[in-house]
């Protein structure tokens, strides 16, 4: 929630006269004892992130991990043993290998295997930095989301991007520090970008939510009950009469952050809503994006807007695709829906990517691209009507992050053979929370706050930076 | 021992941690209690009351001067709202500034204590405290439809003035505890009393049950134990003021409570049922929680019950001669019998006369079953396998290591209160807490008391007094009330009395520099704190002045039906309304997705124990002021009331919207600027007739004041 930052602030009258902007580095140097967070702990690689969550878990071994075993052993066992917690499979269900039904070609100059569910982000590789080694530890998709967003599963905990937004501040007066575009209501809510005991300024900005056209979403209540004009008259009131209430104690720091915090609002009422138009924006850039066509437009505008977003000074940008209620989750109908979900986002995402570069904003801005886990090597069965599957895999998994400071045209770790496993430079959940704050210029285990009589960080007592990525 | 440094406000200060293996005589909160005498000196003799002199003491010792009391005016605003969570009509305010008798500030109190919005406001208090919640939050979101009996029992216990004793026992172990034997002349009225004492027992051990719960965790075992880490954590919390939680993975680290202590608790209530069950037919996780049967009608209930064991009683007798197959074959309905059980029955009654007449009687009998009336349903626990748990390594449950029989926290309770085989140990559990030798179950409740009207605790830290707390500002203050409380019956209302006829509750809140510049932060209470109204006072304040708001008492908002979820499914939908007139009390509190205004007006999240809400000042608070429809309506409601009274002056019409929003007229100057503004105002609305851009200007300045700092704070 963007804010005036000034209410922390109040409750330490000594630091009234501190006339500093609203700025990260600033607010963190204010708060000092509410916040560990006195500043930067290191020149960051980058300055501001756009997330792209792709909700549901999409199949790695069908994306950006190629195995071959999989077409030669198609139909045979899996000679190996499974995790002991699976999500769907029972006994000797799901345990036959399932080739992947898409073809893997080398892209770029760096050669790097995408399969053909994403011919144009493909064309993007040279500028990515492939993670196959991903892992979690919850196979249902409440817990592994949370585990993702949050560092946990079980209990409530500030969210990345909360944490993001405590340590760095926003750039921009009037916005948000954190937006999160089309959120899931499902899955742990809010939760997924909440604040919990961080104070509530740090949360996520939600505009609209997961389910409902993106064209539609809107921030609550910014949409003016009156004309300007007699808003500015009735604030001019307000003003005056709050200014002569003020006056009984003009000590009180509260009070005051509240006059301010009314023009800010007021400002805001233009502001943002003229953020989220992006008709502004050139016929070129808005085809580039896809908003010309069905299947792209809604995911398309959230691309846009991120980039829109980012552009102003927002810190952290997640947009969420989930496209109907099974999104990336195919347990079924493999061959149909991975297909159409790659669809929705291949050519917006590769926009965005190019867009960035050419605005020359890609090299201080972090994109990372990925699900809450990825999906098994064995194939569900199903029947005919509904087409074969794959189950959840939390145990092995593939993101990939561009700009930011990473080792663009890389890849870095590997799954077994079959895809099932990270074995090699594994990256544990805590462990790319440690390495996204650490090319933000945080320190993990430095970035804390004391509750409730302890002092927590999103990492917990877990996290390895993976410098290996880092360009 | 070893030392650490916390960095505070910006100062180095070392502190002394107490490792798990300290001895816990060392930290002020496992002291006992001790009632030192009140420190009256010369200069505090005058003083009316001991709070004030233990207060007056501290302040002696910096050289500080309280500020002046407050006027009545902001009196009757402040203790209205702070006890019923509702501005003052302006009635009450003319009847208290009215009242120049001795012990008007005495009645007032009375007054506020025993209107049932006393019990809404405070109840709500002890919600946060509970993560009271309509839904289970975590990973996928299904709505608790029968939690609000557990928000009902709460709102009642506090207007009944419930002992807390009694409250801290009922929560826990309500199902455990004796109810009284009926004797033999017991009449109706005393089958219903019980009956009531039996559900509303029942009822409050929803405490334990309305938790988050990932329903949906794939590991069963780990659900559970996620369950009864929620249980262990939130008594640990909101009684003890002990973070318990932190020993389920490893020994705390700053408290001396050990792994074993954490699981010797985890076995009660491992060896309570709170799930209907953890996993489905295929051994996956898939919890459902447990819910029981409960009188909606207690009357009806209670005739039913005496009905229905005469009934049994007769049947009984009738069917003692029968032989088993003829009794198999009659308890049997007719059109499901088949041939051979008729045959058996045919054989029987046509032997002999009598036993003809007895099968005729028993089918009778069995139509006339007494109807049952219609029951609720209600979230509870109940004991059930009871078994003591090992400790489990690092918290997880596949590295089992010692035995660890159910227990109270060693450095709290050494000696050991045998937990026999045949129950939990809930009930012993529960007797402990409010026993004379535990010393922080009073001292933390009078603390949150002392927190809800003054702003802050005596104890910074609500829901932790372990090492890492700050020492209370005035410990003797402190022990004196926790005394004085549990002493006193354990009656909160008493303890609201005696707070509340403090001089110290009186003081104004003017500034003072000399003061601030030795305690900036108010610790010492030279003055009164101002507060920001929190989220419901907010919502109610607002239908209240606008006249709309529905007192109705209890009950469900939710149409949802059991276990479903709260969004749909297919189109991410939410299912909760918030769009009613009722006490924001009786809002759904969904997890994962707290009502907008609640959210933006700093409502404590739902899943945790939160004994002390933020206040923050953001810009969707303003948008929420100036955009939303609740809002706007409710400015129309009440330009419309004050304008429709017929003959009555601008002044006094102005008088009164300001009575009612603020509980105060406003002065000349402020009576220029309003005036001014109606006629500003309406003479540039384009559309209308004179009338209609009259009305306008009303409502926009009804509005404008809804949007003062005045109205959204308490002096």
């Amino acid at each position: 929630m963007w804010t005036n930052h000034q209410n922390l602030v109040s409750r330490r009258d000594v630091l009234r006269q501190a006339n500093i902007g609203f700025g990260g580095l600033a607010l963190a140097t204010i708060l000092g004892g509410e916040s560990a967070a006195t500043t930067v702990h290191h020149a960051p690689r980058a300055k501001r992130m756009i997330f792209l969550f792709m909700k549901g878990g999409p199949s790695q071994v069908d994306t950006f991990d190629p195995k071959p075993r999989l077409t030669q052993d198609h139909g045979k066992k899996l000679p190996i043993d499974r995790p002991r917690l699976l999500f769907h499979s029972v006994g000797e269900q799901n345990t036959k290998l399932l080739a992947s039904p898409w073809k893997f070609r080398q892209y770029g100059e760096s050669g790097i295997p995408v399969s053909e569910l994403f011919p144009r982000i493909a064309t993007c590789v040279d500028d990515l930095c492939v993670i196959r080694s991903l892992h979690g530890s919850n196979p249902a998709h409440g817990g592994a989301t949370l585990k993702l967003h949050t560092g946990s599963d079980t209990l409530i905990r500030p969210s990345m991007g909360s944490w993001i937004s405590y340590g760095l501040g926003s750039e921009n007066n009037e916005l948000p520090a954190f937006v999160t575009v089309s959120p899931t209501p499902f899955h742990g809510g809010v939760n997924n970008y909440g604040s919990a005991f961080l104070p509530a300024i740090y949360q996520g900005t939600p505009v609209g939510r997961g389910g409902l056209p993106v064209q539609q979403a809107q921030i609550a209540h910014i949409t003016p009950a009156a004309s300007p004009s007699q808003q500015r008259m009735q604030l001019d009131l307000v003003h005056r009469l709050n200014q002569q209430h003020h006056q009984r104690d003009p000590a009180d720091t509260d009070l005051e952050a509240r006059i301010r915090t009314m023009e800010l609002a007021f400002r805001m009422q233009s502001s943002l809503p003229e953020l989220q138009n992006v008709q502004s924006e050139s016929r070129k850039t808005q085809q580039a994006y896809g908003l010309d066509q069905p299947t792209t437009q809604d995911f398309g505008y959230q691309c846009l807007l991120a980039r829109r977003l980012i552009e102003q000074g927002v810190r952290l940008v997640q947009v969420t695709h989930q496209s109907g209620p099974s999104h990336w989750d195919q347990h079924a109908n493999l061959l149909d829906r991975h297909p159409q979900n790659a669809r929705e986002v291949d050519q917006p995402i590769a926009a965005l990517l190019k867009d960035l570069k050419q605005r020359g904003l890609l090299d201080d801005t972090l994109v990372l691209w990925g699900g809450e886990f990825g999906r098994t090597p064995t194939v569900e069965e199903r029947d005919s009507s509904q087409g074969n599957g794959r189950d959840h895999n939390p145990d092995g998994f593939t993101m990939w992050m561009a700009g930011g400071g990473v080792k663009a045209g890389s890849i870095y770790g590997a799954t077994d053979e079959f895809g099932y496993f990270a074995v090699e430079n594994k990256m544990h959940i805590h462990d790319l929370h440690a390495t996204i704050l650490h090319l933000l210029g945080l320190d993990h285990k430095r970035l804390t706050y004391r509750f409730g009589g302890r002092d927590f960080r999103l990492t917990d007592v877990h996290g390895e930076v993976a410098t290996g990525i880092f360009a | 021992m070893h030392f650490g440094h916390l960095i505070l406000a910006g100062l180095l200060i070392p502190i002394t941690v107490l490792g798990p293996a300290a001895a816990a005589d060392q930290h002020w909160a496992f002291q006992p209690i001790v009632r030192k005498p009140i420190p009256v000196s010369l200069s505090t003799v005058h003083l009316l009351s001991p709070i004030d002199v233990f207060i007056r003491a501290r302040l002696d010792a910096r050289g500080m001067e309280p500020v002046p009391s407050a006027d009545r005016q902001t009196l009757i605003r402040r203790v209205t709202f702070d006890l019923t969570g509702l501005p003052p009509t302006p009635a009450e305010i003319e009847a208290f500034l009215a009242d120049t008798r001795q012990g008007a500030w005495e009645r007032v109190i009375d007054r506020l204590l025993a209107s049932p919005a006393y019990g809404e406001r405070w109840a709500r208090h002890w919600l946060d405290v509970v993560r009271y919640a309509d839904s289970n939050g975590l990973d996928e979101n299904r709505a608790y439809i029968q939690a609000f009996r557990y928000r009902d029992y709460v709102i009642n216990a506090f207007n009944d003035d419930m002992p807390f004793d009694q409250f801290v026992h009922e929560q826990i172990a309500g199902d455990l505890l004796p109810l009284v034997q009926l004797s033999e002349t017991a009449d109706q009225q005393d089958r219903i009393q019980r009956l009531a004492e039996k559900t509303r027992r029942h009822i409050a051990t929803g405490f334990l049950v309305l938790g988050p719960k990932g329903l949906r965790e794939v590991d069963g075992t780990k659900m559970e134990l996620d369950i009864i880490d929620d249980q262990v954590a939130t008594i640990g919390n909101a009684f003890l003021a002990l973070t318990l939680e932190c020993a389920r993975c490893h020994d705390h680290k700053f408290d001396p409570i050990s792994t074993e202590d954490y699981y010797a608790l985890a076995g009660i209530f491992k060896s309570t049922r709170t799930m209907e069950r953890i996993f489905n037919k295929r051994g996956k996780g898939d919890g459902f929680w447990l819910e029981v049967e409960v009188p909606l009608d207690l009357s009806a209930t209670t005739d039913w019950e005496t009905e229905h064991y005469k009934h049994a009683t007769l049947v009984r007798k009738l069917t003692a001669g029968l032989p088993p197959t003829v009794l198999e074959a009659a308890n049997i309905a007719e059109q499901d019998r088949t041939d051979q059980q008729n045959q058996v029955l045919t054989d029987f009654s046509q032997a002999d006369l009598k036993q003809g007449h007895m099968l005729d009687q028993l089918q009778k009998l069995q139509g006339a079953s007494p109807k049952k009336p219609a029951m609720g349903r209600a979230m509870v626990v109940t004991d059930g396998k009871i078994v003591d748990l090992r400790v489990m390594l690092r918290g997880s449950h596949l590295n089992q290591g010692d035995h660890v029989p159910r227990r109270f926290p060693r450095a709290l309770s050494p000696q050991t209160t045998k937990m026999g085989p045949g129950n939990s140990g809930r009930l012993e559990l529960a007797r402990w807490l409010t026993s004379a030798d535990n010393p922080l179950t009073s001292r933390v409740f009078v603390n949150r008391i002392w927190q809800w009207h003054f702003g802050r605790g005596l104890v910074e830290t609500p829901d932790n007094f372990g090492s890492l707390s700050g020492p209370p500002t005035h410990p003797r203050l402190l022990d004196w009330l926790a005394d004085e409380f549990r002493s006193g019956g354990w009656s909160t209302k008493r303890l609201h009395r005696l707070l509340l006829c403090s001089a110290t509750y009186r003081r104004g809140n003017g500034y003072e520099p000399r003061s601030a510049k030795v305690d900036v932060e108010n610790e010492l209470l030279w003055r009164f704190r101002r507060r920001r109204l929190e989220a419901e006072e907010v919502r109610d304040s607002l239908l209240a002045v606008a006249g709309t708001l529905d007192h109705a008492m209890h009950g469900s908002l939710l149409s949802l039906k059991a276990r479903d979820y709260v969004d749909d499914a297919e189109t991410g939908r939410h299912l909760v309304s918030y769009d009613n007139s009722r006490r924001s009390v009786y809002q759904p509190v969904i997890r994962n997705k707290v009502y907008n205004l609640f959210q933006t007006f700093d409502f404590p999240n739902p899943s945790m124990v939160n004994g002390r809400r933020s206040s923050t000042t953001v810009s969707p608070q303003v948008l929420l002021m100036m955009n939303s429809p609740l809002v706007i309506g409710c400015a129309e409601k009440m330009a419309e009331q004050v304008t429709q009274l017929p003959n009555r002056a601008m002044s006094e019409r102005l008088n009164d919207m300001y009575l009612t929003v603020l509980g105060r007229f406003p002065d000349d100057l402020e009576k220029v600027a309003l005036l001014a503004y109606l006629d500003r105002y309406a003479s540039r609305v384009a559309a209308g007739t004179k009338l209609q851009r009259r009305q306008a200007a009303w409502n926009s300045l009804a509005q404008s004041v809804l949007m003062l700092n005045e109205f959204l704070y308490v002096d």
